[in-house]
């Protein structure tokens, strides 16, 4: 925590000091298309320095490693720096030319401040990045698939109607994508896409950690008399990576350590399978009479992630600066653009659930994709 | 007179109980009471009904409809011949938020242990 804690003031005051970007030499031009806070940091846990408005032109110096995120500054005539500080880019005007694949990546600064927040058990949510690295364990998970007969290119998702949810993932297989600067996450949707067509049997509404491995809830036109959901969709598609989403219904009648328990059987069937699984948190309103019992929830699944060393989205943190933290207006499902397909060209990401949470996903099919596959496969 | 009813009476008693299972119940009906147990989270009924062999899934069993309102509809269970199957008609229904999730009922395995029928699992 405090080596965190140091990285975080030696990044601040990077920042502060007006460090210049060293990647392009001519930073791009935008403006925010509506009043946007400027944050300290990429992450709504750091401090507020101020507000940009509409229309008020700022230099884009670099980004967080998503990209959701822009280090923007603005100077007046004379060169002295007015503002200096992180914006969620769904605020701004994106420029056709930023291609992010191009733009300086910050990696200094953590995803959040958690030494900002008040609460203990939130300040350990936030402690998690957003997207956790992934480590050389995967790497022997990977290769035990291919064993096993498993897709490299295949991905599938796992959870209740969050996961179900048509527009999750699924929109990956639509080729009318439009990634507008996430041009980096191409060979990733290129590669996984296809696969997610269709849906998944081991996703459907009011599934929790218990149900999952219950014959009764699986889709009996798809799977084998006897067999549970999570079985019969990792002998229907034998993919290389499997999203796992589960809490929403666990947090109504199940403890933590039950919780963490359930997980990590699912978790273990995963590897046992070649399956890398990726785990998320879930984002939870705070008017939510489960409240507390979903953060709990939340901080027994790093618990679960780091046990056996597998990779994180932490959902929840990422969700916060969403309007209604990207939740619809029954506060427990995420928000959906409206868009059938990927479209990150318009700044979605910043205001719809789904929308962040599929870019996030595909940010770590990213990893996964470089790290592990086209390593493994070269 | 009299007597010819208790007669029918005796007979169509003694029937009954010569079903092979004596004692023991009808293997049809466990299933139905297995199903109703498990979609109220009666968790006592559960494990009255589980078979040994699926002890260690009596969480899982009990827990299952825990997130949701579930109702049985159309229920009518018949045993096999003398199998160890008991084939189902109807479903579970499971209102979940202001959706209703239907689970078609299948065909069950049932095993009897110490004199009494349970339920254990799906049949293949």
């Amino acid at each position: 925590m405090a080596s965190v804690r140091v990285l975080l003031v030696a990044g601040l005051a990077l920042i502060l000091a007006g460090h210049p970007a060293t990647a392009q030499e001519t930073p791009l031009e935008t403006t925010a298309h509506r009043a946007a806070v400027v944050y300290a940091g990429p992450g709504d846990s750091y401090r507020q320095l101020a507000a940009l408005r509409p229309g008020n032109a700022v230099q884009i110096i670099e980004r967080n490693s998503i990209g959701n995120w822009l280090h923007v500054r603005q100077e007046d005539r004379n060169g002295f720096v007015k503002l200096d500080g992180w914006v969620m880019i769904g605020y701004l005007n994106i420029p056709a030319a930023l291609h992010l694949s191009r733009l300086a990546v910050n990696t200094e600064l953590a995803d959040a401040d958690p030494s900002a927040v008040n609460s203990r058990s939130l300040a350990a949510l936030y402690a998690a990045p957003v997207i956790s690295p992934v480590s050389e364990a995967m790497r022997k998970v990977y290769a035990l698939g291919q064993q096993l007969g498993n897709h490299s290119d295949v991905v599938t998702k796992v959870g209740d109607s969050l996961t179900f949810n048509p527009m999750y993932l699924e929109p990956m297989s639509d080729p009318r994508y439009e990634l507008g600067p996430y041009d980096y996450l191409e060979d990733a949707l290129r590669y996984f896409g296809p696969s997610t067509a269709g849906g998944s049997a081991a996703a459907r509404m009011a599934l929790a950690t218990y149900v999952i491995f219950d014959p009764m809830w699986a889709d009996k036109t798809l799977c084998q008399p006897g067999e549970p959901p999570l079985d019969c969709e990792y002998r229907r598609k034998r993919p290389s990576v499997a999203f796992i989403l589960f809490g929403p219904n666990d947090a109504r009648h199940t403890t933590r350590e039950k919780y963490t328990e359930q997980m990590g059987k699912i978790v273990t069937e995963t590897l046992n399978r070649g399956i890398i699984p990726v785990l998320s948190t879930f984002s939870v309103h705070p008017d939510d009479p489960y409240w507390w019992q979903a953060i709990e929830l939340n901080l027994g699944l790093l618990d679960v992630a780091a046990e056996y060393d597998v990779p994180l989205i932490n959902l929840w943190a990422a969700a916060r600066p969403l309007p209604d933290y990207g939740l619809d207006r029954d506060k427990v499902h995420m928000k959906n653009s409206g868009f059938t397909y990927l479209k990150f060209s318009t700044g979605h990401e910043s205001w719809y659930g789904t929308s962040l949470r599929n870019l996030l996903s595909l940010k770590m099919l990213d990893e996964i994709y470089h790290s592990i596959i086209l390593e493994t496969n070269a | 007179m009299k007597t010819g009813v208790l007669l029918i009476l005796l007979a169509l008693l003694l029937a009954a109980c010569a079903g092979g299972d004596s004692g023991a119940g009808d293997p049809a009906e466990a299933v139905e009471r297995y199903l109703q147990a498990k979609i109220a989270g009666d968790a006592d009924g559960v494990r009255a009904l589980l078979c040994s062999a699926k002890e260690a899934d009596l969480d899982m069993e009990a827990g299952s409809f825990a997130a949701v309102e579930a109702r049985l509809e159309g229920v009518d269970c018949q045993r096999e011949g003398d199998t160890d199957v008991v084939r189902c008609q109807g479903k579970i229904v499971a209102t979940y938020g202001t959706e209703d999730l239907d689970f078609p009922l299948s065909a069950y395995r049932v095993v009897l242990e110490g004199g009494v029928w349970k339920w254990c699992g799906e049949a293949g």
